[in-house]
């Protein structure tokens, strides 16, 4: 189940950039769901573990994947990265909720760019769950509806 | 700092074309999309220069700065001069209030790649946020700049105009708009339109908030995702109610020949004196009333001058010009 924290929480990592460079496996790019989000956040595909090829940069190694792919690798494959999810685009959040299906993760988020338009539906029906007061969200427009209400705010976390 | 600055920035396969023309640009946008990237090309040429391979043209005299985590940014803001900085997301301050009031008054443009909602200390406009999108040409890219929301034209048929703000735009709407169909009631700020549309939205039929689109920028996200969810709620953002009262032919024959104070504001609008265009506008439209029309625009009390026929006419055509929505994306 995906956990979200709504507002800003400065414990949340924000750069995904340096964070993935310095911690990232190579074994990982064997992982199918990986190369899927290369696929599907990057538009490049995985040929080996340390070759990438993008359509816009040519060869690249994983360090030069984009922030919302890396945040959802490490996701994925981590157990304790915790992220604000400014840093994913919209074409991360059916991923996103894939890896919620999966596993238990969590996050801050902080700004009002997703939408999770997908919640409820299709292969999505897992709840995401709000941090600040324990709600499930079952839907995209009680994602919305919630993030609406409590994104924008800078709070003390609950202990 | 004024004008409209071009930036190429040009490495081996890609190339990036900026084009900027008010004091704060946010870009946002899907992952993917070369915002670090671009980022990442810029702070290389600024350290290494000509060694970094990196070609950069600016159609202006401005320089750049990236800032990072580390820059002394207390130092740095205060002594700026014709400047155009670069942030990305993790850069911490950035979402600090004392940060986000010190840009007001600083010498630069700054282009800002963050998702964040929290800028509720910086106002920037709705036509200032951005997303890039490349274009492939054979082994070379180009990407460039294109705005997230546009303008569409709409119908004046609402039965609830929700003003953000509560003086005189409030009176002009009231006077312009209130009938036996249509209420209007004031909002009291930006940030609290999204609480005024809550409270509405399910005892009307059509509602329409008229924002000031020069400085909405932080709340327009939210807004119209409220909106797409209410299915019966538009939102109006011209840049600012003085904005829609300089278009008056009563006040538009004291601007320059072309009016190129409302069409080429960043040629007239100084970033270090204005942090939005409506500051401009409004400084603008208390000049020209003061000096041809005998009293002084107050955006506390709208004068009676403004209260009439043909301005309610114009004001509500203008109303109607600018509407707010989602750039369609080429496929």
């Amino acid at each position: 189940m995906l956990s979200i924290f709504f507002g800003y929480d400065e414990n949340a990592i924000l750069n995904v950039d340096t964070f993935f460079n310095n911690t990232y496996e190579d074994a990982w790019f064997e992982d199918p769901f990986v190369r899927q989000v290369v696929r599907e956040v990057d538009d490049s595909e995985v040929r080996d573990r340390q070759l990438i090829v993008s359509p816009v940069l040519g060869q690249i190694p994983p360090e030069r994947l984009s922030g919302g792919a890396k945040a959802l690798i490490l996701l994925r494959e981590t157990e304790d990265f915790y992220t604000d999810l400014i840093v994913c685009g919209g074409n991360c959040e059916n991923l996103l909720l894939d890896i919620g299906e999966e596993k238990d993760v969590r996050c801050s988020l902080s700004g009002y760019d997703l939408s999770l338009n997908s919640l409820g539906t299709g292969s999505h029906r897992t709840p995401v769950r709000c941090e600040n007061d324990g709600s499930l969200l079952y839907t995209h427009r009680e994602f919305v509806m919630k993030m609406l209400e409590m994104a924008g705010g800078s709070y003390e976390r609950q202990a | 700092m004024k004008g409209r600055h071009e930036l190429s920035i040009t490495s081996r396969r890609a190339e990036y074309r900026l084009e900027l023309e008010r004091k704060i640009s946010v870009i946002k946008g899907n992952s993917g999309t070369g915002k670090s990237s671009l980022i990442r090309l810029i702070s290389d040429y600024l350290e290494l220069g000509k060694d970094s391979g990196i070609r950069v043209h600016i159609s202006s005299s401005a320089g750049m700065l990236v800032l990072t985590n580390s820059s002394d940014w207390e130092s740095i803001l205060p002594s700026l001069s014709n400047t155009i900085l670069f942030l990305d997301e993790y850069v911490r301050y950035l979402y600090t209030e004392a940060f986000q009031r010190e840009l007001w008054t600083a010498d630069c443009y700054a282009v800002i790649v963050s998702r964040s909602g929290q800028f509720s200390a910086l106002p920037f406009a709705v036509a200032g946020i951005y997303e890039l999108v490349t274009q492939k040409s054979g082994e070379s890219t180009a990407t460039e700049m294109y705005r997230l929301y546009e303008e569409k034209h709409g119908r004046n048929d609402f039965d609830l105009f929700v003003t953000e703000d509560s003086n005189s735009g409030y009176e002009m709407a009231r006077y312009a708009l209130w009938s036996e169909t249509t209420e209007v009631v004031p909002a009291g700020g930006n940030a609290s339109v999204h609480d005024a549309l809550l409270k509405s939205s399910g005892e009307h039929n059509k509602i329409c908030a008229d924002v000031d689109g020069a400085a909405f920028g932080p709340y327009i996200e939210p807004a119209l995702k409220y909106a797409e969810i209410s299915g019966n709620i538009m939102i109006s953002a011209p840049e600012s109610f003085e904005f829609v009262l300089l278009h008056l032919d009563v006040v538009r024959k004291y601007l320059s020949e072309d009016a190129g104070e409302l069409t080429r504001t960043y040629d007239f609008c100084d970033s270090s004196q204005y942090i939005t265009w409506e500051r401009y506008y409004e400084s603008l439209l208390k000049q020209i009333t003061t000096e041809h029309l005998g009293f002084t625009y107050s955006k506390s009390k709208l004068n009676s001058y403004f209260l009439n026929g043909k301005c309610a006419e114009a004001f509500r055509e203008q109303i109607c010009r600018y509407f707010v929505c989602r750039r369609e994306r080429d496929q």
